[in-house]
């Protein structure tokens, strides 16, 4: 096949095993990319065959299977009477031998692995769909809890917010409890335009107002959220929310949308 | 295409899904075949055994990198055994002990099974024996030895050129001779 094919007269050497082990990993890599020389090494096949079948054909020992299915991890019985062997020699002859028809199905096998890889990416997503609502599950069921063990902690005190003049409609209400957190239900808060967020705050006499967390509302104006607040805070002598940048701020600078006395 | 290369391949198909029976379905069909091939390049039945072994142990774990391209099931567990048996000769170091011989009488077939196989036995020798001699000791020195190309030069005492244009005229008059005999007996190969 001269100069621009330098590896195209090596498949008869490469299937009978005259290549050192450098010289055949240089021609399969060739063959990976070279049809032709891949069709040269198919149509050797019964050339093989007959070396391989001019051994005399012996049985090994029942053990080699037990042990191979130990290894694999398979049931270890044979499902084949060894006598069946005999009578599919010519078949399994030409199995080695086979040339033909053996590239279009490998088009085939290769459009249904595509179809297989295809499918095991759908149920990972799935999976990990599943797994992603699992989580949401469990982390709401956590919340309910521990906004319940605010509910009903003993030490719990009530503050009712109003709405200010940017939402006259606003209300809420905060339930608080040193040990266990806050809860704010609001209800009625406008929509956010982009790029804002309602912030909730806690204020103390005489201390600057601390921020509780942020508070997003559904599209109904409705938000229900529960606070973790540091056990070491003054008693509250009112709460507000006010509108703020996305990320939230330290300390309040936009509108005040509710406000509510502790009592 | 073939019903044997079909349900050969759909079994590679299910090891490579994990399935451990389809393992010992091929191992059943082929393993006679292979193990006769690997004891007449070791010559030593135990051996022999543990190479059988391996070769399945690596289909199980390497199933994914057969190449339907390059040929059947059978064609490449053919050809995964005779590098294995290979590799142990060579590491053995035991080249010399392997003669052109057949094996012990007790390591083969009994009557009935050597009888079965007896007419495409005797197709195969044939044909081998129609090659020129000097084609047919390269072929076997490489297949059944191991030897490499600048090996069988060296031994032979033969130009590189000249062993690499024996083997292939040797192969290509094999794969002549056998591949209409073999086909025209099984009926149509074309899918």
């Amino acid at each position: 096949m001269g100069m621009d094919h330098p590896l195209g007269d090596q498949a008869e050497l490469y299937v009978v095993g005259a290549l050192t082990p450098a010289e055949r990993a240089e021609f399969e890599a060739h063959l990976a990319g070279c049809a032709a020389c891949a069709a040269e090494v198919r149509a050797l096949a019964p050339a093989i065959a007959a070396l391989a079948y001019s051994a005399p054909s012996a049985g090994p020992s029942p053990a080699v299977r037990d042990r191979l299915m130990a290894r694999v991890g398979g049931p270890r019985v044979s499902s084949r009477r060894p006598a069946a062997w005999q009578g599919s020699w010519l078949a399994a002859a030409a199995s080695i031998a086979i040339a033909a028809a053996l590239a279009g199905y490998a088009a085939q096998l290769r459009g249904r692995v595509t179809s297989l890889e295809a499918q095991l990416r759908e149920a990972r997503l799935r999976a990990d769909a599943g797994e992603r609502q699992m989580a949401d599950a469990r982390r709401a069921g956590n919340v309910a809890q521990s906004m319940i063990a605010v509910l009903t902690a003993p030490d719990v005190a009530r503050v009712d917010l109003a709405g200010q003049a940017a939402a006259p409609a606003a209300s809420a209400r905060a339930y608080w409890s040193r040990s266990r957190g806050l809860v704010v239900n609001a209800t009625n808060l406008p929509p956010l335009p982009a790029g804002r967020t309602y912030q909730m705050w806690v204020i103390a006499a005489q201390q600057p107002p601390i921020s509780a967390g942020l508070l997003k509302p559904d599209p109904n104006g409705r938000a229900s959220v529960m606070f973790e607040t540091p056990v070491d805070i003054a008693q509250p002598t009112a709460m507000a929310v006010t509108i703020e940048p996305e990320a939230g701020v330290p300390s309040p600078t936009g509108a005040m949308y509710l406000v509510g006395q502790a009592h | 295409m073939d019903a044997e290369v079909r349900a050969d391949i759909a079994l590679i198909e299910r090891i490579v899904a994990r399935e451990a029976d389809a393992v010992g379905e091929l191992y059943d069909r082929h393993n006679r075949l292979l193990f006769g091939l690997i004891l007449r390049i070791l010559r030593d039945r135990s051996e022999s055994e543990e190479v059988l072994q391996e070769v399945f142990v690596l289909v199980w774990t390497r199933a994914e990198t057969y190449n339907v391209a390059l040929g059947s099931p059978a064609a490449w567990l053919v050809r995964i055994a005779r590098n294995r048996a290979i590799d142990r000769l060579r590491a053995n170091a035991v080249r010399l002990r392997a003669v052109e011989s057949a094996p012990a009488a007790a390591n083969v077939d009994n009557p009935e099974a050597q009888a079965a196989a007896s007419e495409q036995q005797r197709v195969v020798a044939r044909a081998l024996e129609s090659l020129p001699s000097d084609q047919r000791t390269l072929i076997e020195e490489a297949y059944f030895l191991g030897m490499t190309q600048s090996e069988l030069a060296d031994k032979f005492k033969l130009p590189l050129g000249t062993v690499k244009t024996r083997i292939r005229a040797g192969m290509q008059a094999l794969r002549q001779q056998l591949s209409g005999y073999i086909f025209a007996r099984v009926g149509a190969v074309e899918d």
